[in-house]
């Protein structure tokens, strides 16, 4: 184990600033409310505007808030909707008193496995936390407690992160932060319902991770739905492209991206005209070439590690393959211009926010990033400071109490981070819409999109 | 030595037991124990509960079991707790040999007298009063957190976070069964019940599958629309792939879920499904099912529930702390009766009943409900 | 020009020479070093990877079979003894009164636990070589009926309970114990015991069965082992207790003491963490008695004498009234009789602290032994009439059985069985080696650290300097001819010079073995057959899947994605067929803290689903942890791509070698 302990001042007796009000925490009818949950704080003034929380019984968009044309099952209606309302947490725990002689606020972290792509984004990732609990515990005021990182680096073989979410258990953190891998994150998952630890997952865009009912999460990086529909809209409404191919790496994220992605251009009545695997590392595509080149695709979807796309973007054209090429975020990688080159010009694909907004919040950001890592921060970094900091802002207000923790990171409607406004659906997966992204002469376009916000009314 | 409510909840609870018998909204009266005329299903006429103050290692229980000897088991957030003969708790823990001190879950090998606990480290064998610890780095077991156990012929089934593991405990040989070779499209497993003749394993985002150990083939029963947002259909399959625990008794079998309940008749192969808006069921969110005969008794974090399919009693507990039961008969009108005591808390883990009597386990103690006797008095409790 | 001619061609052909001679040397080298992994090889003969067959090696060709008396029974009038005769598939009928043999009967599968039903009619056989349970019926001297058990059962016990007849039988192989019912001939249960379970006995009424088992074993290696005697109910098959015994192992024998509540088992106190060193002052072994009581409070008390020692106490009764109990001491030819009045009286005055410090007190076995009867070679088990007025001692060794009057402690005769065997060098070396003349004060043999010539399974500190925490596992000697050379630093090319000069000094503490006893004890040893880990039904039957699968993952050449894996991180470089070792040494990346090299002697494979723990110290309890707690930088072989199914089939496939 790898504690980081980030305590900048004297640790002294824990003063938790307060509880979550009634309507913050956001219970559907049914649920009751303990008197703890009454009790109501104002948030500061800082953060007011910047956090929105859910009203009992309220009705949330389902289907990751994608355009209805892509929902399965669409023109029918289905015997039951789930997702309508936010699953609570109705068990006990929000009245327990703090854990004795506490002398951090802990919060864990599970990191990738030390190898691979995930392990550089993990990187990233863990920067960004660092960050945020950097600065938060430069801020503490007097009285309050020191937060502390404790971080796990991954195991990747047989269910590792599921051990690694008990241990954290038993190392008595109040949430956790992470991870990319979808299997890890799911195995985790599972884990905090039984240990009620919450999760603020800054890295895994599978729906399925938050489809699963358990009120123990909030996942900030903007759900795989969001993407896959812009891209699909982008490639059949847009571009007008009706014959698609997909390549696609054999790992679970792949498998589930091209599944959505299939579904959702078949819904569109542009069934794949092939699909296509490659292991990851691969050089030799030549079969898979051959076999798109046979289907004349119009467009071709890609998906799996920047590198190997980049590399693969760069052999279908020097093979005279005329289609329009898309792909998902991660083209934003270094790696995938270095391998694509002059091949990129004119891949599009998708980028959960915009990078070069002139926000102050981000211009901000970015500079306190840079002078703390020596580095501009990705997309990793930028929503891992997002999610770590609704982690300690929900610490620092509910207290050592996980239970109230939960109701804070949990309950949130809107955040507005450094990466832009985030909206939380009934399954709290962020379905903050994304914009499109091109390649020209090596340099990403950001295709402009109107700034994304919560209805005026319910901004404060 | 039973825990008390809080002052104010007694004094409810006690205002309220001369009404306990009346019917106190909709449909005719019936006597309190009208539950067991006509149905299958039991009436919980009294609680007895237990918590800290009475020795419960922890508040929250995770799994109970009554062995067959009768000694009564539970599994908690801080160890494994044995019910005394003269009712005290003793608690086993990581000291005594337990992997961890979380215990999910709790099985017996009739044959042997043996317990197997799932808990959040590794299986552990209790036998003879010592405990072994069976984990995936010191023996085959696929993974550490194991959610569910299952003792079945010679083989222990441990439902793990990777894939279900099954220990032969004649050759002392385990196989793993997870999406490389079964029909789970997923690893990851929650429980494991015993058919006629099959396997069941209730997987996480996998439905359930079955598996029959005399051929080595899988069946896998899938939520038939494929996706999590809706049920597109009732009754024509199970109510969706996340699985949170399977039960089988005579020729049912349950699977509990976070979206609902499903029940597959085996003998005429047809599904029946609930959701709790088009249903007397009382939440969505059912922890895990228990089958004793036909009938399913289910945690749900709102109360338990009981139903044979077709008749439901649930205890809920309302916002002033007491004990609420709803039952319901097709063509008859909803009974909603208050109790003289409650559950223990209305967030329900585990269930363990017989035709005398029902343990369960919630997050805030362990409730003992005690059945309408044959002459409509309350049977004794007869916890050795 | 002649000698030019000469001179010429000669050069030419020593060049030759020279230049293929060093060239083969050259490339012989380097088809070493490649091939075993090992890029500082030096040079070793071809002999000793090539031409190794196990069809050459002594313990697989035909040997002599011998009359050695194991478990017995006594019929109920007391006229009748029953032997089993292990190592020649047979039952013995003996007269008690003319020490005659009456009948022999033909059971197959290594008779050697017996037990007979309340009216002598059934004889009930544990045939340890072929895992199953035999029926006899005594009028005919037929076996009637027959059962698989578990791995190797060594003893069985008959009872009747209210839920009907009931047999236990320990299977020591297996680590289990099965109950059966008796009509019909069925096994209800098999529950887990300890480790080797080993020997049986049931309560007069049927109440509880006490099941003694032969290994300690340890939750960490630096940890006190403990061994247990497993308290089982027959009538349910529930096992109802486990009760620890600490320090305590080779406890091959158990027995109910009638009348006392008592459950005495012999044992061997083991203080393996103490340094070698100490042998000379008596702190290594000693021999004693478990006392287990009903509420499963257990004592153990010595069996030995200041600077006397009765070593490997094994097969032990106790007289019908509860007076007296008998033990045999196989490495001493002594059976000692204890007084339980006596015994009785002195835990009745003691308080827990005596108790539990009895064990360690070699002046206190005055107080309740009473006599030491001398017997032949390597008594093992021990069987008394009803009456208790006969008791009946297996000498293995000389195959006889001793006949003793117990109001006397006299011998009244032997019943003779063979002749001992003394023309088969293989039987000599098992009396050197089942005999603790050749150690300090007598304390131990080779047996006490290896039954059967296998492993105690625990590791023992051969730290010379005495620090106290530099241990070594015990190695099985079963199959470990031609493995050569020996001792985890890889010293030792012979079994002599492994049991020689050194070894008496380091060990023994005491002089050398002579020569000639040296040469039958390797003789012996050579012929032991590796440990059948497998059960009988499978022995010759193809691998399952999840077998072969583990065997095609240990000859692995690349990874599952192609990826190659280096020649030395091959399971089968090291560990190479037949004997599964290339009796190199390599590192794997185990080295410790008080270890002085990185590189140890790579043991075979043969039999080690049944010698754990693993590695040289024994840290690995398990195989698994070979390779989840114990792998670094995937030394020990390749394993950072396996999946657990993976690791669990190779685990399979090394549990059939």
């Amino acid at each position: 184990m790898k504690i980081i302990n980030l305590c900048l001042m004297a640790l002294t007796a824990a003063t938790p600033i307060g509880a979550v009000s009634a309507a913050a925490a956001g219970e559907a009818p049914g649920s009751t409310p303990t008197s703890s949950e009454t009790q109501s704080l104002p948030l500061s003034a800082a953060e007011s505007s910047r956090f929105i929380y859910g009203t009992p019984g309220e009705e949330y968009p389902t289907n990751g808030g994608i355009p209805k044309e892509f929902w399965p099952f669409s023109s029918i209606k289905p015997y039951e909707k789930f997702f309508v309302t936010r699953t609570p947490f109705r068990g006990p725990g929000r009245d327990y008193p703090p854990p004795p002689n506490l002398k951090s606020l802990r919060i864990g972290l599970i990191d990738s496995p030390k190898y691979g792509a995930n392990w550089d984004r993990s990187e990233r990732t863990r920067a960004g936390i660092v960050q945020a609990i950097e600065e938060a515990n430069r801020q503490r005021l007097p009285g309050e407690l020191p937060f502390e990182l404790v971080e796990h680096e991954g195991v990747a073989q047989w269910g590792g992160a599921a051990n690694l979410a008990a241990l954290l258990a038993d190392e008595n953190v109040l949430g956790y932060l992470g991870m990319i891998d979808g299997t890890d994150a799911h195995v985790a998952l599972r884990v905090t319902l039984k240990t009620e630890i919450v999760m603020v997952n800054t890295s895994d865009p599978d729906p399925s991770l938050t489809e699963t009912r358990i009120p123990w999460l909030l996942r900030v990086l903007p759900d795989q739905r969001q993407e896959e529909a812009k891209l699909v809209d982008s490639i059949v409404n847009r571009c007008g492209c009706r014959r698609i191919a997909i390549l696609r790496a054999g790992d679970r994220f792949a498998r589930v991206g091209s599944h959505m992605f299939g579904d959702f251009v078949r819904r569109l009545g542009c069934p794949a005209v092939q699909e296509l695997l490659f292991s990851p590392g691969a050089t030799d595509i030549s079969y898979q070439l051959a076999a798109i080149k046979e289907a004349q695709p119009d467009a071709i979807f890609f998906l799996g590690e920047p590198a190997d796309i980049g590399l693969f973007v760069r052999k279908f054209r020097d093979a005279g393959v005329k289609a329009r090429f898309f792909g998902t975020d991660l083209l934003l990688e270094d790696e995938f211009l270095k391998n694509a080159g002059a091949a990129s010009e004119g891949m599009m694909f998708t980028c959960l926010f915009d990078p070069a907004t002139k926000d102050p919040l981000w211009v901000d950001f970015v500079s306190r990033f840079k002078t703390r890592w020596g580095h501009e921060p990705d997309v990793y970094a930028a929503y891992a400071y997002d999610g770590a900091q609704i982690m300690l802002s929900a610490i620092r207000r509910a207290g050592p109490n996980r239970w109230r923790i939960r109701d804070l990171v949990c309950n949130l409607d809107y955040y507005r981070g450094v990466t832009g406004w985030m909206r939380f659906d009934g399954t709290g997966s962020n379905i903050a819409p994304v914009r499109m992204v091109r390649y020209e002469q090596g340099r990403p376009v950001f295709e402009a999109e109107p700034e994304f916000a919560p209805p005026v009314a319910r901004h404060l | 030595m039973k825990t008390q409510n809080s002052p104010s909840k007694r004094a409810i609870a006690a205002a309220l037991s001369l009404l306990a018998l009346l019917p106190l909204t909709r449909g005719s009266a019936r006597p309190a124990t009208a539950g067991a005329e006509g149905s299958p299903i039991s009436t919980i006429v009294r609680f007895e509960n237990f918590g800290e103050k009475d020795g419960l290692p922890s508040h929250k229980v995770h799994s109970v079991l009554r062995a067959k000897d009768g000694r009564l088991w539970l599994g908690t957030n801080n160890g494994l707790c044995l019910r005394e003969a003269d009712g005290r708790f003793r608690t086993y823990g990581t000291k005594d040999g337990l992997s961890h001190p979380t215990v999910l879950g709790i099985a017996e090998d009739t044959r042997t007298g043996d317990l197997w606990l799932a808990t959040m480290q590794g299986l552990t064998r209790m036998s003879g009063g010592k405990l072994t610890a069976f984990t995936q780095t010191n023996s085959g077991l696929p993974n550490n957190v194991v959610y569910g156990v299952s003792v079945i012929g010679d083989t222990v089934w441990a439902a793990t976070a990777a894939g279900t593991g099954a220990l032969d405990l004649k050759n002392n040989s385990w196989k793993i069964y997870d999406q490389s070779n079964s029909a789970m499209n997923e690893p990851w497993c929650y429980s494991v019940a015993q058919g006629d003749g099959v396997v069941y394993l209730g997987v996480w985002a996998g439905g359930v599958v079955e598996f029959d150990p005399r051929t080595g083939l899988f069946k896998a029963y899938r939520d038939p629309d494929g996706d999590f947002q809706i049920q597109l259909t009732p009754d024509s399959g199970p109510v969706v792939d996340v699985t949170s625990g399977v039960a089988y008794d005579a020729g049912i079998l349950w699977q509990s879920t976070y979206f609902g309940l499903s029940r597959y008749d085996t003998s005429r192969a047809t599904w029946r499904t609930w959701v709790q808006d088009k249903s007397p069921l009382l939440s969505n969110f059912i922890n895990t099912v228990f089958a004793h005969g036909k009938v399913a008794w289910l945690a749900t974090d709102r109360g338990a529930s009981v139903t044979d399919g077709t008749n439901w009693v649930n205890y809920s507990v309302d916002e002033n702390g007491r004990g609420i039961v709803r039952t319901y008969r097709p063509g008859e009108e909803t009974q909603v009766r208050t109790m003289t005591t409650a559950l223990a808390d209305g967030f329900v883990t585990a269930i363990w009943a017989d035709d005398h009597e029902a343990w369960i386990a919630t997050s805030n103690g362990l409730s003992h409900g005690i059945f309408a006797g044959p002459s409509g008095s309350p049977a004794v409790a007869s916890n050795p | 020009m002649k000698l030019k001619r000469v001179l010429l061609p000669a050069s030419l052909l020593a060049l030759v020479g020279t230049g293929a001679t060093f060239g083969g040397f050259t490339g012989l080298r380097a088809h070493e070093r490649l091939r075993s992994g090992l890029p500082k090889l030096a040079l070793v003969s071809c002999t000793h990877c090539h031409q190794r067959s196990l069809k050459t090696l002594p313990w697989a060709k035909p040997r002599r079979h011998h009359d050695a008396p194991d478990g017995m029974a006594v019929s109920p009038d007391g006229k009748t003894l029953f032997i089993a005769l292990n190592d020649r598939d047979e039952v013995v009928e003996a007269d008690v009164a003319s020490l005659s043999v009456k009948r022999r009967a033909k059971v197959p599968g290594g008779p050697f636990g017996l037990a007979l039903d309340t009216a002598g009619k059934r004889l009930f056989v544990a045939c340890r070589n072929q895992d199953t349970v035999s029926v006899i019926d005594t009028a005919g001297l037929k076996v009637v009926a027959s059962i698989s058990v578990g791995i190797r059962p060594t003893d069985i016990a008959y009872c009747q309970t209210p839920s009907g007849e009931r047999l236990v039988v320990p299977n020591s192989g297996s680590n289990d114990i099965s109950v059966l019912s008796v009509l019909p001939l069925l096994e209800l249960t098999r529950s887990a015991a300890g480790r080797e379970p080993y020997a049986v006995s049931v309560s007069t009424d049927g109440r509880r069965a006490h099941i003694a088992n032969r290994m300690a074993v340890h939750d960490q290696v630096l940890s006190q082992p403990a061994s247990e005697v497993t308290v089982l109910d027959p009538s349910t098959g529930h096992i109802v207790n486990r009760v620890e015994l600490p320090s305590a192992h080779m406890a091959e024998g158990v027995t109910e003491v009638p009348a006392r509540g008592w459950v005495l088992s012999s044992m061997i106190r083991v203080r393996n963490l103490v340094p070698i060193t100490q042998v000379k002052d008596g702190w290594v072994m000693s021999t004693g008695i478990a006392i287990t009581r009903e509420d499963g409070e257990a004592t153990q008390i010595p069996l030995d004498e200041a600077n006397a020692y009765f070593s490997d106490p094994s097969g032990i009764v106790a007289s019908p009234d509860g007076k007296r109990a008998y033990v045999a001491s196989g490495g001493a030819d002594v059976v000692t009789v204890l007084d339980l009045d006596r015994l009785g009286a002195w835990l009745a005055r003691s308080g827990e602290p005596e108790r539990s410090d009895a064990i360690e007190n070699m002046a206190l076995s005055y107080r309740y032994v009473s006599a030491r009867i001398p017997t032949g070679r390597n008594p093992q088990h021990l069987a008394l009439s009803p009456d208790g007025s006969r008791l009946f001692v297996s000498e293995r060794l000389d195959d006889r059985v001793l006949v003793v009057d117990t109001s006397s402690l006299k011998p009244v005769g032997r019943i003779v069985l063979g002749n001992g065997g003394l023309d088969d060098p293989v039987r000599l070396g098992e009396r050197v080696f089942t005999n603790s003349r050749y150690t300090f004060q007598g304390q131990f043999s080779c047996r006490s650290c290896h039954p059967d010539g296998h492993v105690d399974g625990l590791s023992y500190d051969f730290d010379g300097a005495g620090v106290g925490d530099n241990l070594l596992a015990n190695r099985s000697l079963c199959g470990v001819a031609g493995t050569e050379p020996f001792k985890w630093n890889g010293k030792n090319p012979t079994l002599q010079y492994q049991d020689g000069p050194r070894f008496a000094r380091v060990l023994m503490r005491t002089d050398q073995i002579p020569e000639p006893q040296l040469d039958q004890l390797a003789t012996f040893i050579t012929h032991l057959p590796p440990t059948r880990t497998l059960p009988w039904s499978r022995v010759g039957q193809p691998l399952t899947p999840s077998e072969e699968r583990g065997r095609k993952l240990f000859f692995a050449t690349q990874r599952t994605d192609g990826t190659p894996i280096p020649v030395g991180r091959q399971c089968q470089t090291c560990h190479r067929p037949p004997l599964f070792t290339d009796r190199l040494l390599t590192s794997v990346g185990t080295r410790g803290a008080q270890d002085t090299t990185d590189v140890f002697d790579t043991p075979h494979l043969i039999g080690v689903g049944a010698m754990a723990p693993y590695l040289h110290d024994g840290r690995a309890k398990t195989l698994e942890e070979i390779w989840t707690t114990y792998q670094r930088d995937d030394l020990h072989g390749v394993s950072s791509y396996w999946s657990k199914q993976q690791l669990n089939d190779l685990v399979e496939y090394l549990k059939t070698i």
